[in-house]
């Protein structure tokens, strides 16, 4: 496995620095307000507690359970059910205790999907990996499949359309314990037949001088990029006219016209968008991190950096890590896995819950800023945005951790949103998908080795590990989520790992 | 062999369904779609629209081929680009996105060639990519650049297209070079060639009618000749020596010049491998490899190499024959492990008395479970070497079946034996009557392809804790009757002898030269090649011959006009 200590990959290299074909997106890609989709993906170890995380479960202030049914589910599908989270909002004043009221502002571009599973999974902590598939390359994806979910959706973004930087990694935490050599590769996928890992920046300041670098070229090539496009444009243009003449050719048998029709339909849309897309717009200075060691501040000149690459075009994908447990908070890995056994375990004053109520409230620092800032159409940049937050789906007395994740979807993306949906006890697996289906990848995109799916599916009869996991989540739950062991056969089959959760539009 | 086995909607035989699924693999094996279950993903890469119990009917000998247009394969893509790039092919650039076009393209071969869709932004990436290196390293690949970049530019398009560029062909590029500055113009202007269907496209309009037929033109029948045979475009050297051929001979002699060339042999080599479903052989399972101190890293491609290896020398260095295909006994030890497997010392091409042939070898027999599937190398027998047909089972039925019959450990039961009691009855055992039978030949073979007397069976951490007899005895079904078969050797020896599969065999060769389905109207063809087979003519020979004959001159006439 080759390690790669780049984060900012292709920047100021000469052939990315004048993005081809920017404006050229296949049509699943783009987002229905014509701007292209980005797609950030947040991952953290030890997070987002069920009890605390799920909407509707647990009144924290006077640790009751809310009656389970006092606001119903709709079948979505054969396997999920799903409900409105502005009706959990309104009987509750908010979804939970770490999905707080920071939230509300969001609920309508937010899905929090509950019962996922990852009996799939082969290790304790790599688990985890379900965090974002996007941390572990030999644990969530089985050993030669590893395509972390990131890296295939930058893969997708950079054929469609290259941007000067493929993804931006951000890990703030450089001085993790544990796990080193693993934990800070945030991304993973194969590149000429070798595993290829990328980390994230060590400083702040590193990464933001680096991307004031990428900065200045970027904006001197926005000129020489507009006169590409019409360059462009103008092979397609001719292209399109040679289709059509082979189509329209007197000799061509009636079958081969129907393939030659389908070729001059795509090429003929890429013509299009190329005509609808704006000009590529300039980035403005990034700043510098702060001083001292306040990491809340620092995640916020870190989100600020963040937004403006997405809105500027340097980038469309970004993998983000967030590890710090408040605005003082702790690095010691060890302390946070005795909360991880014990939620009444306290680190620096601070419980489990309180930990990821407080990367919670990054995560909606990140869509605040998110949704008050343009995008290449005037649009707030939200709303092209696919951002999920995953997190460590754990076993071995991590009782608590796992079994939800958070999306955050632009109007113009391929998500419904709005709704918590309960999964069935589908693998995470099907989370991602989703997700990557939404950003415009198909299954040809997503299955590079060919096989089905994403990621690992070991059946949890074959090792005690997996059942494990069952065993312990089992027993903890309270009444209203329901895992069914015996349900994992059906999702091992091929058609279920390919299907995404039924809110795809 | 634990791959990805294609299996095709439509049964040859009424079979309705089979489990084949976490038998043999129940406690440590494999899961669905490896242990003889394909799973639901697997389309067929190359379904032959003739199949060998088709009747070869041959009405019209002069009956030309259907089809006016296919998109190039990604072999010939690839092969085109990398004549036109020279050197520069080799940019890390260059090999980045054409790496990109063979991933997303891995089964565009054969059959299946004409029945993907169009995906123009999977071109449009990959040419872009390319269009950019050339740009950048112009002087390289255009001639006259960079003094007239321009007129490089137009002869790159020449080449590209293998024909003159067209007065409004001109007129494009030209206005490329008026409007945009030096480099990027070039970058434009390779873009459109690369993309235009003039080069991604392999179209045959034809000159002349006459009757029901099209005659191609020159150019067109060496295009034909040299993608079959070389995967490559046809240079003006080829096309000048079709136009004066005279009679079948000279083009028979073009022929038997092209396959041996390097391109050739490559070209060949790599439709061998695509019909022999190589692109998926696995390293073989960690436990076994273990045990027998064996480094797995590797050999996978070992394997493939190894059996490449023994094509090449067969087919052309030793005019091998269909049934030598089968029964020839030279290995190719490439290295220390192979060596040991097959018993002899590393080195070039010896003799054998345990491998040799296409399924005594490793590339034929390793496998990712301890147990090596029965139904997996069955399946790769049935629907390779015998192009068969077998439906897909019904989830249900094998959940029913699996739960009527509890588990069957394999510390108690073979693996024969587990997958004879989980297949014994209807609807399983319509398809599994026959694929069993082919499976239990393989028996006497293990994981990592060494010959094996018994089966031994481990725990989860590895520990042997039981063994079994092999049987490698069976009645298989072939030519349409039961034949009595005793391990890979009989198995061998049957298909070298079997109509079936030497009608398979001419099916796919028609298919995987042509990069299209067989059509009726190949059945001449198809019935001489058969009859080439069944004398012993050369495997090198039948090549050929699927190239050479009436066909290459022409096309149909039907269906055209709008």
């Amino acid at each position: 496995m080759k390690s790669r200590r780049a984060f900012l990959r292709g920047a100021g290299g000469v052939a990315l620095a004048i993005p081809f074909l920017p404006s050229v997106m296949g049509r699943t890609a783009r987002a229905s307000d014509g701007s292209p989709t980005k797609f950030i993906q947040c991952a953290s170890f030890y997070s987002l507690p069920r009890s605390t995380t799920e909407p509707g479960y647990l009144d924290y202030e006077r640790l009751t359970y809310h009656e389970d049914g006092a606001i119903p589910w709709q079948s979505l599908d054969a396997d999920t059910r799903g409900r409105s989270l502005r009706t959990v909002v309104e009987r509750f004043g908010s979804l939970s205790y770490v999905l707080n009221g920071r939230w509300n502002r969001h609920i309508d571009r937010l899905n929090v999907t509950q019962n996922l599973h990852g009996y799939f999974q082969t290790d304790l902590h790599n688990t985890s990996t379900a965090i974002s598939a996007s941390v572990h390359p030999d644990g969530y994806n089985r050993p030669g499949r590893p395509y972390s979910a990131d890296w295939l959706v930058a893969r997708k973004f950079q054929r469609e359309a290259p941007s000067l930087i493929d993804t931006l990694r951000v890990n703030l935490m450089p001085d993790w314990v544990c796990c080193a050599d693993k934990n800070l590769a945030m991304s993973y996928g194969v590149v000429d037949g070798e595993t290829q890992t990328y980390e994230g920046a060590e400083t702040l300041n590193h990464l933001l001088a680096e991307l004031q670098g990428a900065a200045g070229p970027a904006d001197a090539g926005a000129e020489v990029a507009r006169r590409a496009n019409e360059g462009r444009r103008q092979v397609l243009n001719a292209v399109l006219g040679d289709y059509r003449r082979l189509r329209d050719h007197a000799r061509i048998d009636r079958a081969d016209r129907v393939r030659l029709e389908q070729a001059v339909d795509q090429w003929a849309d890429i013509e299009r968008s190329i005509v609808a897309a704006p000009a590529p717009r300039s980035c403005s200075e990034f700043g510098a991190a702060p001083g001292g060691l306040n990491f809340r501040e620092q995640h916020e000149v870190a989100m600020d950096m963040v937004v403006l690459a997405l809105s500027c075009g340097l980038t469309r994908t970004v993998s983000y890590y967030v590890q710090h447990l408040g605005d003082s908070g702790l690095t010691d890995i060890h302390s946070v896995h005795g909360a991880g056994h014990d939620s009444r375990t306290h680190i620096d004053g601070k419980g489990l819950d309180e930990m990821a109520r407080w990367r919670s409230d990054r995560i909606a620092d990140l869509c605040d800023r998110l949704a008050d800032t343009d995008d290449e159409f005037g649009r707030p940049l939200l709303e092209s945005t696919i951002l999920q937050f995953n997190h460590e789906y754990s076993t071995f007395g991590h009782e608590q951790l796992g079994f939800i994740n958070v999306t955050v979807a632009g109007e113009g993306t391929g998500l419904r949103t709005g709704l918590q949906i309960d999964a069935g006890g589908a693998p995470v697996n099907r989370s991602h998908i989703t997700n990557m289906m939404a950003a415009g990848l198909t299954l040809e995109d997503i299955e590079l080795d060919g096989e089905a799916g994403f990621g690992q599916y070991l059946d949890p009869g074959e090792d005690g590990t997996s059942r494990d996991i069952w065993n312990h989540n089992d027993s903890w739950v309270n009444g209203h989520r329901e895992y069914r062991y015996e349900r994992v056969g059906h999702f091992l089959r091929d058609a279920e790992r390919r299907k995404a959760l039924p809110i795809l539009s | 062999m634990q791959r990805s086995l294609p299996v095709l909607l439509l049964g040859l035989f009424a079979c309705v369904g089979e489990i084949g699924g976490s038998g043999a693999g129940d406690v440590m094996g494999p899961r669905v779609g490896e242990d003889g279950v394909p799973g639901d993903t697997m389309l067929p890469p190359d379904s032959p629209s003739l199949r060998p119990t088709d009747e070869r009917a041959c009405d019209d000998p002069a009956a030309p081929p259907v089809g006016s247009v296919r998109p190039r394969t990604t072999g010939e893509l690839v092969a085109g680009l990398e004549g036109l790039l020279g050197p520069v092919a080799q940019d890390p650039d260059v090999v980045r996105s054409l790496s990109l076009l063979r991933r997303d393209r891995p089964d565009n071969v054969g059959a299946a060639t004409t029945q993907r869709d169009y995906r123009a932004d999977d071109l449009l990436s990959v040419m872009g990519g390319v269009a950019q290196v050339v740009a950048r390293r112009a002087d390289e690949v255009l001639v006259e650049c960079p003094a007239d970049c321009r007129l490089g530019a137009l002869d790159f398009a020449e080449r590209a297209f293998g024909r003159p560029l067209v007065e409004g062909e001109v007129a494009d590029f030209d206005a490329l070079f008026a409007d945009f500055e030096s480099t990027l113009a070039i970058e434009l202007a390779v873009l459109r060639t690369l993309l235009s269907p003039s080069f991604t496209e392999h179209v045959v309009l034809g000159a002349e009618e006459e009757g029901d037929r099209i005659r191609l033109r020159a150019e067109e029948v060496a295009a034909r000749l040299s993608l079959s045979l070389t995967g490559t475009p046809p240079d003006q050297a080829l096309i000048d020596a079709v136009a004066e051929a005279g009679d079948a001979a000279a083009l028979t002699e073009l022929a038997s010049t092209l396959i041996d060339t390097p391109a050739g042999r490559a070209h060949i080599a790599q439709l061998l491998r695509h019909w022999l479903l190589l692109d998926g052989i696995p390293e073989p399972e960690a436990t076994v490899a273990e045990r027998a101190g064996v480094d797995r890293a590797g050999m996978s491609e070992a394997a493939s190499e190894e059996l490449m290896r023994f094509l090449d020398d067969l087919i052309f260095e030793r005019d091998g024959t269909f049934a030598d295909l089968f029964l020839d006994t030279m290995v190719y030890p490439v290295d220390a492990r192979l060596a040991e497997t097959f018993g002899v010392p590393v080195g070039e091409r010896t003799e054998s008395a345990s491998h040799g042939g296409i399924l005594r070898r490793p590339a034929t027999l390793q496998a990712t479970s301890p147990y090596p599937s029965v139904v997996v190398r069955g399946l790769f027998v049935r629907h390779a070497l015998l192009c068969e047909t077998i439906p897909m089972p019904d989830d249900a039925v094998v959940a029913d079946r699996l739960d009527e019959l509890g588990e069957l450990s394999p510390a108690e039961y073979s693996q024969r034996e587990i997958i004879t009691q989980q297949t014994a009855e209807l609807p399983c055992a319509s398809c599994h009557d026959s694929i069993n039978p082919t499976g239990f030949a393989f028996e006497g073979f293990d994981t990592l392809g060494r010959v094996r007397d018994v089966q031994e069976v481990y725990d989860a951490s590895g520990a042997l804790i039981a063994t079994h007899g092999v049987d490698t005895t069976g009645s298989v079904l072939i030519d349409g009757a039961l034949r009595p078969v005793d391990g890979i050797e009989g198995l061998a020896q049957a298909l070298a002898e079997s109509t079936q599969a030497q009608r398979c065999f001419t099916t796919r060769m028609v298919e995987l030269t042509r990069q299209r389905p067989s059509t009726p109207a190949d059945g001449c063809v198809l019935r001489d090649l058969d009859a080439l087979v069944a004398e012993g003519a050369s495997v090198r020979e039948v090549l050929v011959q699927s190239v050479v004959n009436e066909q290459l001159l022409w096309r149909a006439a039907e269906e055209t006009g709008r």
